[in-house]
């Protein structure tokens, strides 16, 4: 594995406006991506993952959501946000591919496997129909679908969810992207196919060799997956490090809490812990740390203040008032 | 796929049954039996009796029914009071013309409807939703005979453009530039009504559409916007779209009944006016019939061409 | 249960401000307001006559005498369109009214009730929806002879199937509620669980359905009086006077016997639709008529 950075996030904003005013769902979210790498973004329901994913797209502007000027996404050295829309189309799906949370609703009804693969096939490749279908049956069989002739013939609603998912991975696939996001892959599927299909996911990087982005609610599915782990709140990054160092010493009281509430098999539990209150109105102004009203560690300077980012030891860095005696250096703002 | 077609085919039994029922009995109600007709001053009661049993008008009602639905079936509608023709006959003169305006005006309402809907969806609350949501309100608020009559007003009055009415100029010119220019008015008339309900329905479908997940990936796909619209996001939401076809064929029907008669459009609608002037029952029931008739054949038609588009029915 | 009458009552409020917030709604419906205010009042203050003929002054365009002018037996067409909407507008409140009085208790028995009951009300509103509604309603009111009374009826007890389709739709899921279930669990009656606890929650499409129910009969009364098989001369409505371009020498020669007519039917009916899109918008935008 390379060392070099293959995709590199700066400051990234994404707002929506609402009726109640101004939603910041991404607020400065910075990270580098490796060749190769699985990178697990993990946080709760609208804490903004998804609509980073897809503001590194460029697709957030057709769902409401607007980049904020100062906001940076580098490919191999190309900004994308100053990218036209004709040349972003071309690399989407080529360079960058994505996989969506919901198999069985990411498939268009009304077409068959077939038709939906050689689609994407055809659009980033120079193949012909025909060798663009059985290029499509190759993949369909490499992400382990059986009968793959015959499926290819069918339509989503004859396949499982599984196998959606599994037909959906070999069309992000199909044409080598450089990076795959994979928005909450596994968590409309049932729990032993999630494990298939977290395993097919890494066999698959390591014959394409593509970073992916991994993002997740879900602490288990990082545990076993990403070399590194972002936790995201409430549109910021919270706390970083390698998956050794986020599981073995998390900082941020959330990440602890997040980790508190993995339900676990070696210990008696009575009760889950699960972290108090929900996620803020990000549409109000939130005076200090953003984390402040659940978080169950607070000192004098949260209400203050909010957090910059400190780097704590070489690799690792939190979001968090707790640290800025332990800092090495303030990392942004 | 035939189990789903003979699935439709059995509901329309029940449907076209209760339809047949209505006709039957809402001209049962009409004040004086067939019989008064036919009474002369010289008949007895017996005779009168008699004359009653031989029409079946003795039996039960449901009796009558069944018997008139037999007669149906064998084509037999009875002759018209006003011509003294068979009824099918006075129909059968007026089915084309009919037919040839109603289709205009459903395939230019469709192409309309649709084209203005999807172009609202694209952009939603651009300048062209805003037009495109206003002419659909506007359309569907407007009387079409008040269309109709401003039209002849401007295009044939004033400035003299196209005809007033009718079919033909006259019996000895049927070229089809003729015909064309006497459909011009009636078809404008009649679409902008219907094309108002396609708008809304292609616009709420295609956003509702818009927002599904399969768009999304396919966007992600890097798939071109214009495929995305047309082929992946309208292919779905023309499935919505084809149920208000079908549901919009009894309206049109309805719209043409008034359309024919400003225009004096030889059709069945004119026929059904002067039949109801005459109280013509027979035609009355004729033409309630065939229209019955054609409503059930479009569902049926409209049903199929669903399970051609979507294959969740069809297997 | 206090504090769900609470939520009703919070909801109307809201509503109240979403369609106040509507501006083409509230302009539509001040703009009714004043037509019904002039249609009622204006009669006595003007000393308005529709009915009586002037000599020598038939078809008279527009003068101080005659605001709109004289139709062809010179009575006054702006006496005639006021008193023609008094028709017009009672025949689509009054027909849609009975609409209502069938199709929401249709409705409400076919979404509580499972089984032959929903299946045959169902049914009936297909069979009353596969059919051109105007044919009907020309071969009923043939036989209860033209007037605007047998119009409220036909168009009446035409008009619940629009009713019964949406009010059905809306209890399939208001059933389902925990209020529901609860007043069912402490044994309420099935009648006053469909009359206490589901109709004041079924009631959003009721009010939207109303409105375009009663712009469709406005638009259904003008059409059959158009053909001369509505309300019949010398009784104005705006769709008889429309009648008069029939001949050509009325459309051609006397705009104003019959465009002001069909102006003020449009703005009405365009009035109401509006009125009902704005009721829709804000009680439930997710109604579908």
């Amino acid at each position: 594995m390379t060392e070099e950075t293959l995709l590199k996030v700066d400051h990234l904003k994404t707002f929506f406006r609402t009726k109640t005013g101004i939603l910041p769902a991404v607020n400065g979210v910075s990270f580098a991506l490796k060749r190769g790498e699985i990178l697990g973004v993990v946080g709760e329901s609208g804490c903004g993952k998804s609509v980073m994913s897809m503001s590194i797209l460029k697709l957030i502007e057709k769902y409401g959501g607007k980049v904020q000027p100062g906001s940076s996404v580098v490919l191999e050295g190309k900004q994308l946000l100053d990218l036209p829309e004709k040349k972003m189309c071309d690399l989407r799906g080529k360079e960058i591919a994505m996989i969506s949370q919901d198999p069985m609703t990411s498939l268009n009804p009304v077409f068959t496997v077939e038709r939906q693969m050689v689609e994407t096939i055809c659009r980033h490749t120079d193949m012909n129909k025909i060798q663009a279908r059985e290029h499509a049956l190759s993949w369909l069989k490499k992400v382990g679908i059986p009968e793959t002739e015959k499926r290819m013939k069918e339509y989503p609603h004859q396949l499982s969810g599984g196998m959606c998912q599994r037909v959906i991975i070999a069309m992000a696939l199909s044409c080598e992207p450089k990076v795959l996001i994979a928005d909450e892959p596994t968590t409309a599927l049932d729990v032993t196919i999630q494990a298939q299909i977290l395993d097919l996911l890494r066999k698959l990087r390591d014959e394409v060799n593509a970073a992916i982005i991994l993002v997740t609610h879900d602490m288990g599915v990082v545990a076993g997956m990403a070399d590194n782990i972002m936790v995201m709140y409430a549109g910021k990054c919270v706390e970083r490090g390698t998956k050794h160092q986020v599981f073995k010493q998390s900082l941020h009281p959330y990440t602890q809490g997040l980790l508190a509430s993995v339900p676990r098999m070696d210990r008696q539990e009575d009760k889950l812990y699960a972290i108090p209150g929900n996620v803020p109105d990000l549409t109000q102004k939130h005076e200090g740390c953003i984390f402040r009203d659940r978080c169950n560690q607070c000192v004098g300077k949260c209400a203050q203040a909010a957090p910059p980012q400190f780097l704590v030891e070489s690799g690792q860095s939190v979001r968090c008032w707790l640290y800025e005696d332990k800092a090495v250096e303030v990392c942004d703002e | 796929m035939k189990k789903y077609i003979l699935k439709r085919i059995l509901i329309m039994i029940p449907v076209f049954l209760g339809m047949t029922a209505l006709v039957f009995f809402l001209s049962n109600m009409t004040p004086g039996s067939p019989v008064d007709a036919m009474i002369t001053p010289e008949m007895g009661v017996e005779d009168v009796e008699q004359l009653r049993h031989e029409m079946g008008l003795d039996q039960p009602i449901y009796v009558q029914y069944f018997k008139w639905l037999e007669r149906l079936f064998q084509g037999n509608l009875g002759y018209s009071y006003r011509t003294s023709n068979p009824v099918i006959k006075d129909i059968g003169e007026r089915i084309g013309p009919t037919l040839i305006l109603t289709l205009t005006v459903l395939v230019v309402s469709i192409l309309f409807g649709v084209a203005l809907g999807v172009l609202a969806a694209c952009k939603p609350y651009s300048i062209w939703d805003t037009l495109a949501s206003g002419l659909s309100f506007i359309g569907s608020s407007m009387p079409g005979f008040f269309i109709a009559l401003v039209l002849i007003y401007f295009f044939s009055v004033k400035l003299r453009w196209l005809p007033t009415g009718g079919m033909y100029t006259s019996v000895t010119s049927n070229s089809f530039s003729d015909l064309m220019r006497h459909m011009v008015l009636p078809t404008i008339s009649m679409s902008l009504a219907s094309s108002g309900n396609y708008i809304r329905q292609t616009r709420s479908a295609m956003l509702e559409v818009m927002g599904e997940e399969y768009v999304k990936m396919a966007r992600a796909k890097g798939l071109r916007e214009r495929v995305v619209l047309y082929v992946h996001a309208l292919r779905n939401a023309m499935l919505p779209i084809v149920t208000c076809i079908g549901m919009s064929v009894p309206g049109l029907v309805g719209g043409s009944i008034i359309i024919e008669q400003i225009f004096g459009w030889p059709g069945m609608g004119t026929l059904m006016v002067l039949s109801v002037t005459y109280r013509d029952y027979p035609v009355i029931m004729g033409i309630t019939m065939y229209i019955t008739i054609a409503v059930l054949l479009t569902n049926l038609l409209m049903d199929l061409l669903y399970a051609v588009l979507d294959p969740r029915i069809r297997n | 249960m206090k504090n769900h009458a609470k939520a009703r009552n919070v909801f109307f409020r809201d509503a109240v401000g979403r369609f106040v917030r509507h501006r083409v709604a509230m302009v539509s419906l001040v703009v009714l307001v004043l037509e019904i205010l002039a249609i009622l009042l204006l009669p006595s203050i003007m000393d308005l006559d529709p009915y009586t003929s002037t000599p020598g002054k038939f078809n008279a365009p527009p003068d101080g005498q005659f605001l709109l002018g004289t139709d062809s037996v010179g009575r006054d067409v702006f006496a005639r369109i006021v008193y023609g909407g008094r028709v017009s507008l009672s025949v689509g409140f009054i027909a849609a009214t009975i609409g209502a009085l069938i199709g929401v208790p249709l409705g409400l028995l076919a979404g509580f009730y499972d089984g032959l009951v929903r299946s045959v009300i169902m049914r009936l509103v297909d069979i009353f929806m596969s059919f051109p509604a105007l044919v009907i309603q020309m071969v009923l009111v043939t036989v209860l002879g033209a007037s605007a009374r047998s119009l409220m009826l036909v168009l009446g007890f035409l008009g619940w199937t629009g009713y019964t389709r949406l009010v059905y739709s809306k209890v399939l899921s208001v059933r389902e509620e925990v209020y529901v279930e609860a007043a069912r669990s402490t044994g309420a009656p099935n009648r006053m669980l469909m009359v206490k606890y589901i109709l004041p929650n079924a009631m959003a499409p009721v009010f939207v359905t109303f409105s375009f129910a009663v712009a469709g009969n406005i638009l259904a009364e003008s059409g059959l009086s158009f053909l001369g098989l509505g309300v019949q001369i010398p009784t104005p409505t705006w769709g008889n006077m429309i009648r008069d371009a029939q001949t050509l020498s009325t459309l051609m020669l006397r705009p104003w016997a019959w465009i002001p007519a069909g102006i003020v039917l449009v703005v009405t009916v365009v009035c109401i639709n509006f009125v009902g899109d704005g009721l829709r918008a804000a009680l439930d935008p997710k109604i579908k008529i």
